[in-house]
């Protein structure tokens, strides 16, 4: 007896997709817009329906792998990110390991690399994926600063600041800050541009546990604040407190270092008058000077070095705090206002974002 | 440019241009753009391609582009498939044009397939039967078993092991000459014979079984009853069981090149 083909649909459904998905006819001509063959078009579907198991056993994930690799290796051969992202001109002067601090929307940490000082430029480099982290170049750079912190390990390190035109900080810890300091003021002075040393910035690591969406740092100084407690019989006793003044683009507030939490939170807005007038304010502060911030709900008191208190009040008097919010290139990692990026793409490199080419287009 | 598009589900031969009615993947009306005596089986639909990760969707999706063929196929006869997803931007003007750029490759691929279906060959075996074959008929592996029994426990283990590794070994390449064999006289019978590569489904019925070889056939209609018979003889070994399904559109043997 001859044996009869079946088809049943239940079994037939698999059969059909073998059939369907890798065979039968495609298209090569110029008409056509998607062809199940081609990688990322035809895949989700495919994974959707074999689970990851059959998709390994029957090669189709080795096939769209070595698809994915093959593009993004003409991807980085196209984009010439494989080899060290030099200019014509551009020779090599220094190099030395080093980390970038890195604070953009939810992620900051260090992002390690190589940190290249060039007689254009300095840059950081990784590369594996290849990426520029961060570019400088000369004719930006307006001064720096070297603050010795406690890193992670509790010891003490220096980390470099380099401080741009364009009010940006960036913050790189090289394993020997003085080396790339001195390369760079070195080449930037044979280049005729002046490299002034500068107090150390406004960054705190604090800050980004604190800082709103949108929120930028403006300024911040180590101060002390009289925290009011209210004894029994109506008499107020202050406690000097240890901590950061911080002036954001929103607030002011001060992050109380022991606690580690911000005990002091008022609105730019709120802030009725700002002054540094000695008052007897009890404690070691009775004869010293403090800033005090009035407000609705009464003074808030702070006292500090006398410089720190007078950059306080005088930022808190200025345009500074208004300034307009920045971001960096995607593609060569140079500072621009965000809506300037935005519409009319970077500056320095020509990058211009797919929005704006697709409405160009 | 237009928003138009046709989804493509197959070549027919034909030179009317018919509503085939709302079978299309999510009841899409289908219908046939001809050119001359050779039409494309279509739905409009927009210039993207199909895609999800739901899978009961795409599952949906593949069996509502086969349907169409299998239909195409009762009406037609003779159909060139397309693969899912293949989807041409333009209108029916456009559809028509490619078809009669590409009449004559499309003409003689509906003749060559004339009469003709795809059957799909499955050959299982009981890998333990065919083990014990294999080592009754072999002195090296016989006289390597022997030796095992008189060994102590770990050396027994570690050729234990070795044994079974080059029984395996034995009984694959045995496997491979009979697969072989199979596939030269399936070929004898079909048109065409390609012994697929990839590991194709196995149903529940054979999971205690090994898959010997997968062959997919292009037969000519006349010639199905004398492959049944063959099979059913190749069924009818020892040990040996064959899942034969069928009839497909020849997605196998429609020459993709160059259209």
């Amino acid at each position: 007896m001859a044996m009869e083909p079946k088809r049943n649909t239940n079994a037939g459904l698999v059969d059909l997709l073998d059939r369907v998905l890798d065979k039968g006819l495609v298209l090569n001509a110029d008409v056509l817009i998607s062809v199940a063959g081609i990688p990322l078009l035809g895949l989700n579907l495919k994974a959707a329906l074999a689970g990851m198991d059959t998709m390994l056993k029957c090669g189709i994930w080795e096939d769209w792998d070595a698809a994915q690799r093959a593009w993004a290796t003409e991807e980085r051969r196209r984009k010439g990110l494989d080899k060290l992202p030099l200019e014509e001109g551009e020779k090599i002067l220094f190099r030395t390991f080093g980390t970038h601090w890195y604070s953009k929307g939810i992620y900051h940490g260090w992002r390690p690399g190589y940190i290249y000082v060039t007689n254009r430029r300095i840059f950081l480099y990784k590369k594996e994926p290849s990426e520029l982290l961060f570019t400088a170049y000369y004719e930006d750079i307006m001064g720096y600063a070297i603050e010795k912190k406690l890193n992670v390990a509790k010891k003490e390190t220096d980390y470099l600041c380099i401080m741009l035109k364009n009010g940006a900080i960036a913050k790189l810890h090289p394993s020997d800050a003085y080396a790339v300091k001195d390369a760079v003021v070195a080449e930037m002075n044979r280049l005729g541009f002046s490299c002034k040393e500068m107090s150390a910035p406004v960054i705190d690591e604090n800050a980004d546990k604190f800082l709103k969406k949108g929120e930028r740092l403006v300024h911040c100084e180590k101060m002390w604040h009289l925290e009011e407690t209210f004894a029994p019989g109506g008499i107020s006793r202050g406690t000097w407190k240890a901590g950061r003044l911080h002036i954001t683009s929103e607030r002011v507030c001060w992050w109380h270092d022991f606690d580690e939490r911000i005990a002091f939170d008022l609105s730019l807005g709120d802030i009725g008058a700002v002054g540094i007038e000695t008052r007897d304010l009890g404690g070691f502060a009775s004869t010293r000077p403090a800033i005090i911030i009035s407000h609705r709900g009464g003074d808030a008191c702070f006292s500090g070095d006398v410089n720190s208190m007078e950059k306080i009040v005088e930022v808190l008097g200025s345009k500074a705090i208004e300034g307009e919010e920045t971001e960096t290139c995607p593609s060569c990692g140079t500072e621009a206002p965000v809506q300037e990026l935005l519409t009319k793409g970077c500056m320095a490199c020509g990058w211009i974002s797919p929005r704006v080419r697709k409405l160009v287009a | 440019m237009s928003d138009e598009a046709k989804y493509l589900y197959c070549i027919a031969r034909e030179h009317e241009e018919l509503q085939l009615g709302n079978i299309g993947i999510e009841e899409k009306m289908v219908y046939t753009i001809a050119q001359r005596d050779v039409a494309a089986l279509v739905h409009s639909c927009p210039p993207e391609p199909y895609n999800t990760g739901d899978k009961a969707l795409a599952e949906g999706w593949v069996l509502e582009h086969s349907y169409v063929i299998d239909q195409a196929m009762k009406k037609f006869g003779t159909v060139l498939p397309f693969s899912f997803d293949v989807i041409i931007k333009g209108n029916d003007d456009v559809i028509r044009e490619w078809l009669d750029r590409n009449y004559e490759r499309l003409q003689k691929e509906l003749e060559r397939l004339a009469d003709r279906a795809e059957y799909s060959v499955q050959i299982f075996y009981d890998y333990d039967m065919y083990a014990s074959k294999v080592l009754s008929g072999n002195c090296d592996l016989l006289a390597l078993k022997e030796k095992i029994d008189e060994q102590s426990r770990g050396k027994a283990y570690l050729l234990q092991r070795n044994l079974d590794l080059k029984l395996k070994d034995a009984v694959s390449s045995n496997v491979e000459k009979l697969a072989e064999q199979f596939g030269l006289e399936i070929g004898s019978i079909a048109d065409e014979v390609k012994a697929e590569e990839r590991h194709s489904f196995v149903p529940e019925k054979y999971k205690d079984k090994k898959l010997m070889a997968t062959f997919s056939c292009l037969v000519h209609r006349d010639n199905v009853d004398v492959l049944g018979l063959a099979l059913e003889k190749i069924n009818c070994l020892d040990g040996l069981a064959v899942r034969f399904t069928g009839p497909w559109a020849p997605f196998s043997f429609v020459d993709t090149g160059g259209v």
